[in-house]
């Protein structure tokens, strides 16, 4: 779990960044295609990401940052249509900057 | 019994007579069949079909669709059973919510409250051996030593749960209730589609069918029930009412006939990432069907009815069921994220979302130019989604997604903005709406038994009555009302 400490940080960073509108306005997906996730879902966590994964958490963590698209919502934090727990958000910024 | 048209005895002047005629072998009809004729009456059922696998269907239920896509022909059956022959078992009672009034969604109120429908509804669950009468999902996952949704702190003020259960095997009627079908309380006619229905003076006087041997036998009755479904309920009355009319005579003065007709949207909203332990914690009974007491029970995700006031929301209920078969913007980064936070292995649900759906009038079964091989003018189907019930789909998984995170439940992807709800949306096979009931002839088609209001011996039963939709599954209440009507014409109190 994130420290309070870290929360913190992340959702002044967000507030300070975030772009307001058309937060929930995510690509569409397409059902049946079988992604990474889908097929590692359910396995225990593995310390090191696949490079689809690392990939897409870099960009994700670029985002963050850059406040693109990005916005707080009643401290929940929403990128493309995700929710994300701050928790997670604070994951993939630290991810990112230890990679 | 069980017989084919051209087998029916006639009588001197090559009639059949009976006392009460049903239209349709379906849910309504051999449930009302069965209540009737145990009560002591001369029933005929009239079914177009014949006994399952029919595949006539693909010729008799074409036609035109004009509106939001449907499919006309799979989503009903034609013979024995009717379109229990394709249903999956689903069974919720409307809750009190459900049959509230609410301007934002239209229809009418109902004319009965739930207590009013409850000792058929649960006379209906027993029919179809739905277990206890316990609809409550804390109340069921606590009596099997498991948590819910209300076992996590401040839940309560952003979701609520839903409960299904699951009929029993078989689901078809023309099985779970051979016995009847084929005794000798029963007469049910296959081959049988009817062609005309004859009124004069406001009373329905009889009916003509048409065999494929080519007959056309005259059906004399005292009542007759339309029980065909909630197409071709509207079809038969619209075709009464085209011959009515210029006579002066009506089927209904409402103006409602075959308008705000209505399905349940059914719709991908989202994409849920779950710790193991959440999926198997206290959403264990919403991520799968568990068996219970024996039997098969699923839970879904509602909101407080104090929350749908306040927002002006059409009730929306949705499942979350497993899948390995995602692919979002990010989900494979985000559920390695989702994994490292947890600890633990994380699995992606799909969000999947059974609405209501707000009256709309223009929304409507109506009478093609087109007809079928036997001459009878086509359903014209347009149907119709307000708006708002796209908004309140996008509301609802913003709503899940933001309790989930709040909850820290699980990281929630929403995709349910108005275009893509649009292009993917379809129905349950629920087909609602036309022949509304209620107390006043000027706002309604039949009245709270199922009677037409300007023909009160033409009784409908089936969905095609219900004033408003909520998002629960037909089929029960569509028994409980078939039985409160048949306990009506048998003159019961409990009617």
């Amino acid at each position: 779990m994130a420290s309070d400490a870290d929360i913190d940080i992340t959702r002044r960073r967000f507030l300070g960044a975030a772009a307001i509108g058309g937060a929930v306005a995510a690509g569409s997906h397409a059902l049946g295609d079988v992604s990474a996730a889908a097929a590692s879902a359910g396995a225990a966590p593995s310390a090191e990401p696949t490079p689809d994964q690392a990939m897409q958490l870099v960009e994700l963590a670029r985002r963050i940052r850059s406040g693109d698209g990005v916005r707080l919502s009643e401290g929940i934090v929403v990128i493309d249509g995700w929710f994300l727990p701050t928790e997670y958000v604070v994951f993939i910024d630290r991810y990112d900057d230890g990679r | 019994m069980l017989m084919r048209a051209s087998d029916l005895p006639l009588d001197a002047r090559g009639r059949v007579q009976a006392d009460i005629v049903i239209v349709g072998a379906g849910a309504a009809g051999i449930v009302s069949a069965m209540e009737l004729a145990r009560g002591g009456r001369d029933v005929l059922v009239l079914e177009a079909g014949g006994p399952p696998p029919d595949d006539s269907r693909f010729e008799y239920f074409a036609g035109d669709n004009v509106g939001q896509a449907y499919d006309l022909v799979n989503t009903r059956y034609r013979g024995v059973g009717g379109a229990t022959n394709l249903w999956a078992g689903w069974c919720r009672p409307l809750d009190q919510f459900e049959m509230e009034f609410h301007p934002w969604v239209g229809g009418l109120p109902w004319p009965l409250t739930r207590s009013d429908l409850m000792d058929h509804s649960r006379r209906a669950a027993q029919l179809l051996d739905l277990g206890a009468w316990e609809w409550n999902v804390a109340k069921v996952a606590r009596e099997h030593e498991r948590a819910s949704l209300a076992d996590v702190p401040g839940s309560e003020e952003l979701l609520s749960s839903t409960l299904w259960r699951f009929a029993a095997q078989p689901l078809s009627f023309a099985d779970r209730f051979a016995d009847f079908i084929a005794g000798p309380e029963s007469r049910i006619v296959v081959d049988a589609p009817v062609i005309r229905i004859n009124a004069r003076a406001g009373r329905a006087r009889n009916l003509v069918i048409s065999p494929a041997s080519g007959q056309r036998i005259r059906v004399d009755f005292d009542s007759l029930i339309l029980a065909a479904g909630g197409i071709e309920n509207n079809r038969l009355l619209l075709e009464m009412q085209s011959r009515l009319r210029p006579r002066g005579q009506s089927v209904d003065e409402s103006g409602w006939l075959g308008r705000g007709w209505q399905e349940h949207p059914h719709v991908p909203i989202g994409t849920a990432y779950l710790p193991r332990s959440v999926a198997d914690g206290p959403l264990w009974m919403y991520t799968s069907r568990r068996i219970l007491d024996g039997v098969p029970i699923l839970a879904g995700l509602t909101f407080p009815t104090q929350t749908l006031r306040r927002q002006r929301m059409s009730a929306v209920s949705v499942t979350i069921d497993p899948q390995f078969g995602l692919n979002a913007p990010y989900a494979a980064g985000i559920g390695f994220a989702a994994e490292q936070v947890a600890g633990e292995g994380v699995l992606p649900h799909l969000l999947f979302a059974r609405s209501e759906s707000r009256t709309v009038r223009g929304s409507r079964v109506s009478l093609s130019p087109r007809t079928d091989a036997l001459g009878r003018p086509q359903a014209r189907l347009r149907w119709k989604i307000a708006n708002g019930d796209f908004d309140d789909l996008g509301r609802a998984a913003r709503m899940i997604a933001k309790a989930f995170a709040r909850l820290n439940l699980g990281v929630v992807n929403v995709d349910a903005g108005r275009t893509t709800l649009a292009q993917r949306v379809w129905g349950g096979s629920h087909h609602i709406g036309g022949a509304r009931m209620g107390e006043n002839f000027r706002e309604s088609v039949t009245d709270p038994f199922g009677a037409v209001h300007q023909i009160p011996n033409l009784y409908v039963t089936g969905s095609a009555t219900f004033p408003s939709g909520g998002f629960s599954n037909p089929t029960l209440t569509i028994m409980a009302l078939a039985l409160r009507q048949a306990d009506h014409i048998l003159g019961r109190s409990g009617g």
